[in-house]
């Protein structure tokens, strides 16, 4: 519990300063929204005016996607790559301080197991994470308020928003893999964001070039928003690798960090 | 001149590994091009396009560019080698600086009979050294890739503005990241404050190409300087953002000498 606390001590401050920037981040994309919105039905409007096969064509609802919905999907691409990398940041840096800081030795003569200390960490993580989704969503929906988006489904809006939350779990279990094998790493900030943004850019990469199978390599593209926006659910097979790597990398976390040799000063 | 040496083989491996990303990129990027849109033309998708509200057709993720010339499709692929070239530049900048105090080789440097700012001059020439390496990289790949897909070398041209454009914007990123560790009090956080910077800058290179209103905000972010459009419609450079860009870098050379000169080393 100590070693819970200490951890949730140590990050608050990193948190408040990732979820203030997400919320603001938020609140300068939203803005946007009333011009989309009048845009969107100007070309609604038009559409309709259109032949119904050629429309056909498109292959897509312009209903849902120009929907507050819609463009909210489209700013959670960007919220999601501030969550990744804070997601990240937090699943190595948290298992390598203690050996960077050289309080190893310390905490290992504390009366506590391996196990316990690694469970203190990863339910920290897990909290801190969670703290920053529920404020931002929060956030979200008070401006969506302040500015009348009207009425909008909240089931989906929350399923796009939760989304988020498994892919940063996603890169912060990822993160306890690097920490397990480089234990002593150092420039924490500089690996998670280089690798985050490799990822985000594999997705963007993936959608332009229409290679389906990149997808498998990048959890941004795990949560297809269009997909969430027609079924109001995700993509089982996405679901289920998402649990998986979590699930393989938090295993894997325990079984190094439980033989792992302690570096003594 | 040793620092130098000493930086460029510091520097050396994670050059590597970008240059492989780029490579990757652009080659697997561009071989979709002669498979999906060349000769394709589709005049009537385009007018249709050209019909819906530039903010809608940002979010439903359709593109501004014509696909169907090399042009156009290098320049999507080429969103993506800037923000690539951005956090190489940046964390590159800051982490030069920094890292002497991270290592807890500061004071092994401090001892050596050299002035803090033949350092910083070593390490910046170094870093430049890197960011040169990384867009002659770029370009070779870019001439390379567009010539083996399109066809022809006529976009040859184009490339080595867009390439200069990018050293250019990268240069601008990596003084930002200098600027910083030079300034900030703990160095560990360095990276992480550029990065920052780097974010704040790309996510407002975003919401400018949501609406045409806050177009002012484009000095702003370095990702907005040198427009792919111009390019490709033969404009050539923007010559008020080119100076804007020198005007920068300038400046934020001069605030990292001053401030490293008189920095307290951090122990």
């Amino acid at each position: 519990m100590n070693i819970y606390k200490n951890e949730l001590r140590l990050y608050r401050k990193s948190t408040i300063i990732w979820t203030l920037s997400i919320l603001a981040a938020a609140v300068l994309f939203m803005s946007l929204y009333p011009s989309f919105s009048v845009g969107a039905k100007e070309l609604l409007d038009m559409l309709n005016s259109f032949p119904k096969e050629l429309l056909k064509g498109l292959s897509i609802n312009l209903e849902s996607f120009t929907s507050f919905n819609g463009f909210f999907g489209f700013v959670f691409m960007y919220i999601s790559l501030a969550l990744g990398i804070q997601g990240m940041y937090l699943g190595i840096s948290v298992f390598t301080r203690e050996n960077t800081d050289k309080t190893c030795d310390f905490l290992h003569t504390k009366p506590v197991t391996r196990i316990e200390i690694m469970t203190a960490k990863l339910l920290a993580v897990l909290s801190l994470t969670a703290a920053t989704n529920v404020c931002y969503v929060l956030g979200v929906l008070g401006i969506a308020k302040l500015i009348g988006v009207g009425d909008f489904d909240l089931k989906v809006f929350l399923l796009i928003a939760l989304s988020g939350f498994i892919i940063q779990i996603i890169f912060a279990a990822l993160g306890v893999v690097v920490s397990a094998v480089k234990p002593r790493l150092r420039g924490v900030a500089g690996i998670s964001i280089s690798f985050i943004t490799a990822m985000f850019i594999l997705g963007l990469l993936s959608e332009f070039i229409d290679e389906k199978f990149l997808a498998y390599f990048t959890p941004f593209k795990y949560f297809n928003n269009f997909y969430i926006l027609e079924n109001a659910a995700f993509e089982p097979k996405f679901l289920v690798l998402s649990i998986a790597v979590i699930v393989a990398s938090v295993v894997f976390g325990y079984i190094v960090f439980k033989k792992r040799d302690i570096h003594a000063v | 001149m040793n620092i130098y040496i000493k930086e460029m083989k510091g520097q050396i491996k994670t050059l590597i590994f970008w240059t492989i990303g780029i490579f990757a990129m652009i080659f697997g990027g561009m071989s979709k091009y002669g498979a999906m849109y060349s000769g394709s033309g589709g005049d009537s998708i385009n007018q249709l396009m050209e019909s819906i509200p530039k903010t809608i057709r940002i979010v439903l993720g359709f593109i501004d560019l014509d696909l169907s010339t090399v042009e156009g499709f290098y320049g999507v692929l080429f969103g993506y080698v800037i923000l690539m070239a951005a956090v190489h530049g940046a964390m590159l900048g800051a982490n030069i600086i920094s890292k002497e105090e991270n290592l807890k080789t500061v004071e092994f440097l401090m001892a050596k009979p050299v002035s803090r700012a033949d350092i910083i001059r070593a390490k910046i020439l170094a870093g430049v050294t890197g960011i040169f390496i990384f867009n002659l990289v770029t370009l070779g790949t870019s001439i390379f890739s567009v010539n083996f897909y399109g066809g022809d070398s006529s976009a040859d041209r184009f490339v080595m503005n867009v390439t200069l454009g990018l050293f250019i914007s990268q240069a601008i990123f990596f003084f930002i990241g200098t600027a910083v560790a030079s300034n900030i009090k703990r160095p560990k956080i360095s990276t992480a404050a550029t990065m920052g910077i780097v974010m704040f800058m790309y996510l407002i290179s975003i919401v400018l190409e949501l609406s045409d209103k806050l177009n002012f905000l484009r000095f702003i972010t370095p990702f907005k300087y040198f427009v792919i459009i111009r390019f490709i419609e033969n404009k050539g450079f923007d010559l008020s953002f080119l100076m804007v860009s020198f005007l920068i870098i300038a400046i934020l050379k001069i605030v990292t000498f001053k401030a490293y000169e008189k920095r307290d080393l951090y122990i």
